[in-house]
């Protein structure tokens, strides 16, 4: 039963609060006041939580096994946008794009390595062109922006 | 009447039409993609309107927001795949009239159903919302914590059994989110630690994109993985025929489609409560109104009325939003990003300060579902074969490079991409950890307006929480919160007294 997610997640909201409350008790009273209330109303919801774990665990709670093995793919996808949102203004927005969509593609099965280049060159082209050209919205240069 | 009648004309000019067209022929494409959905888009078009006129900008997304809702009964019919949740309840009936060889007439239904219910919202909306609006204009601080109030206890109030304590953390996450940036009553800056782009508060946009779309392609990534794992084949589609629908048939779907067009148009109205419930409410009533047809297997009540409930649900959840600043449902919170990135600020002030764009998207949502008949018509046949072939791999990285440059688009920063991704992983976990969306998105909108409402409230009243039930409208909001709230545990209550009484003659037996 300690391993079921809502236990922890009990625990991590308890946590959260307590650091809300710390980190607003630094503030001038009068702006620190909804954030505590807040916290207060976050830890009793917390233990509440905890409580009802504890007395009456329904079944149909994810585990932490369960929950670590569905991320295992998504993961790989966070790194890959985290990465893109790093190296974009570096880089260019065409260059970093054309590799983004290859790598989520690939991340998520896709095997046509031919077509998948010819898509996201042609994609990552479009974007700029609606976005920078059409619509002048500002994006990064499309190669080698630097810095 | 003035208002309506230029919104009208202003909608017939050739190009705001073809941006209406446009916007429902793409909302019925991507209603028909299985994984992708109105909010999704809507998410990635907002960052595109920025620098596009509201005149042209709002068709377009009101266009998708109604087609979209209704091309997900497209594979719900054909494969028994919804491309939206709110077409999950379709495939009861849809399917296995597909099956039957009738998939043309369950496309009929599910058209001429979502028009009626899309109208009757519409007509809703365009009514209601002006007068709703003119009453907030009367509101004050006290009135808009007590709405604020209200507004969070509606979606704890309809969250699903057991959901209540996860609904209300959902919520209180939301409004801790609501605090970062500048503390609305004294301009003291709160949980920023010295982030320059935190100031303002946590960007809203590109929030909204990472809550949809970012995490629409996590959840992607999880399914493809476990189908890869499980060998599951793609579905064939099956032969279709006509979708014109017979007199005697809209006679006989007259009664559902107008029981279920209420349905969906009050639970449109109350903010959070969602078309899931909508849906299930609406069919759950056709079953019980046709107690002779054995549902499940192919009856045309069970398309009708959850297509009719769905689509009406759509305009009517504008109602709170256009007239109070308060999002009906998720989908029209990314309506308030619209407003806001066009420096538009829904609630009463919209109506009184820009009728011209209030009154057009009020009236682009009756057009939208006027266009919608006859494109769904002609073009439901020809894109369930052509959206089937886009692979969702493919699918799923143009949609993470949509949003991610949207992201940047709205403050061209890497920051903002970043604030994207990290809401995108949150909806994920929350999604895991079986937390609801509505309340964190309608807390993290209702925060400052609670915050404010709450402070300002006990400044007039000198410290006196009586203010909250002195005056009237006031006082019909608490009371609507207290309501909203006891709502499930009276549910409760009944149900273990219902079961308790179905037991007692057993045992006396």
């Amino acid at each position: 039963m300690l391993r079921k997610v809502d236990f922890s997640l009990s625990l991590l909201c308890l946590a959260v609060s307590a650091a809300v409350w710390i980190v607003a008790s630094g503030y001038d009273p009068m702006p620190a006041q909804f954030p505590k209330q807040l916290a207060l109303v976050f830890a009793i919801l917390s233990v509440s939580l905890l409580l009802a774990t504890i007395l009456r665990p329904s079944p149909g709670q994810t585990t932490w096994g369960e929950l670590v093995k569905s991320l295992r793919a998504p993961i790989v996808l966070v790194a890959g946008m985290g990465l893109y949102a790093v190296v974009l203004s570096r880089v260019g927005f065409l260059a970093s794009s054309v590799l983004l969509m290859v790598f989520v593609c690939r991340a998520l099965g896709y095997t046509r390595m031919a077509n998948l280049a010819v898509v996201a060159a042609v994609t990552s082209i479009l974007l700029y062109a609606v976005f920078a050209l059409i619509l002048n919205v500002p994006l990064p240069e499309p190669f080698l922006a630097g810095d | 009447m003035e208002h309506l009648l230029d919104a009208f004309l202003h909608l017939a000019q050739p190009v705001v039409l073809a941006s209406m067209v446009a916007g429902v022929v793409l909302g019925l494409v991507v209603g028909a993609i299985p994984g992708l959905n109105d909010s999704i888009t809507l998410a990635v078009l907002i960052p595109i309107t920025f620098s596009v006129a509201p005149d042209i900008a709002f068709p377009v997304l009101v266009g998708v927001y109604c087609a979209a809702c209704y091309g997900g009964s497209i594979p719900a019919i054909l494969l028994k795949i919804p491309g939206t949740a709110s077409s999950v309840v379709t495939t009861l009936d849809g399917y296995p009239m597909a099956q039957q060889g009738k998939a043309g007439q369950a496309l009929g239904i599910s058209t001429y159903s979502s028009v009626f219910g899309g109208l009757s919202s519409s007509l809703v909306l365009m009514f209601f919302a002006p007068l709703l609006a003119h009453y907030a204009l009367r509101f004050g601080p006290p009135e808009y914590f007590a709405l604020a109030i209200l507004g969070m206890s509606t979606v704890v109030g309809m969250c699903g059994e057991g959901q209540m304590l996860k609904s209300l953390i959902s919520c209180v996450i939301g409004l801790l989110i609501a605090t970062i940036g500048f503390s609305p009553q004294t301009g003291y800056p709160r949980f920023t630690f010295d982030i320059a782009y935190l100031y303002e508060g946590v960007p809203f946009i590109p929030l909204l994109i990472g809550l949809f779309g970012v995490t629409s392609v996590l959840e992607l990534a999880e399914t493809v993985t476990r189908e890869r794992m499980q060998r599951i084949a793609p579905g064939e589609i099956p032969a279709i025929g006509s979708p014109l629908l017979s007199r005697k048939l809209m006679k006989r779907l007259l009664p559902t489609w107008i029981k279920s067009s209420a349905i969906g148009n009050i639970i449109g109205i109350l903010p959070g409560a969602g078309m899931i419930m909508a849906i299930y409410f609406a069919y759950d009533q056709a079953v019980r109104s046709n107690r002779d047809k054995k549902f499940g297997t192919g009856v045309p009540e069970g398309v009708a009325a959850p297509e009719a409930a769905n689509n009406a649900v759509v305009a009517s959840s504008m109602v709170p939003l256009l007239s109070l600043g308060i999002p009906g449902n998720s989908t029209s919170a990314l309506f308030l990003g619209a407003l806001m990135i066009q420096g538009l600020r829904p609630g009463p002030s919209l109506f009184a300060d820009t009728p011209d764009i209030a009154y057009l998207i009020v009236v682009a949502f009756f057009v939208g579902n006027v266009i919608m008949g006859p494109l769904g018509l002609l073009l439901g046949r020809v894109m369930s074969r052509l959206v089937f072939k886009l692979p969702r791999e493919l699918s799923g990285g143009i949609i993470t490079l949509l949003c991610l440059t949207g992201s940047f688009a709205v403050g061209s920063s890497a920051f903002d991409v970043g604030v994207a991704i990290a809401f995108g992983v949150l909806g994920f976990v929350f999604n895991k950890l079986r937390l609801p969306h509505s309340p964190l998105i309608l807390a993290i909108v209702l925060g400052s307006m609670m915050e404010r409402g709450l402070y300002q409230s006990l400044v007039l009243s000198k410290g006196s929480f009586l203010i909250f039930v002195e005056r009237p409208i006031c006082l019909v909001l608490v009371l609507g919160t207290v309501f909203f709230t006891l709502t499930p545990i009276i549910k409760r209550v009944f149900r273990s007294k219902a079961r308790k009484g179905a037991l007692q003659p057993r045992s006396s037996e």
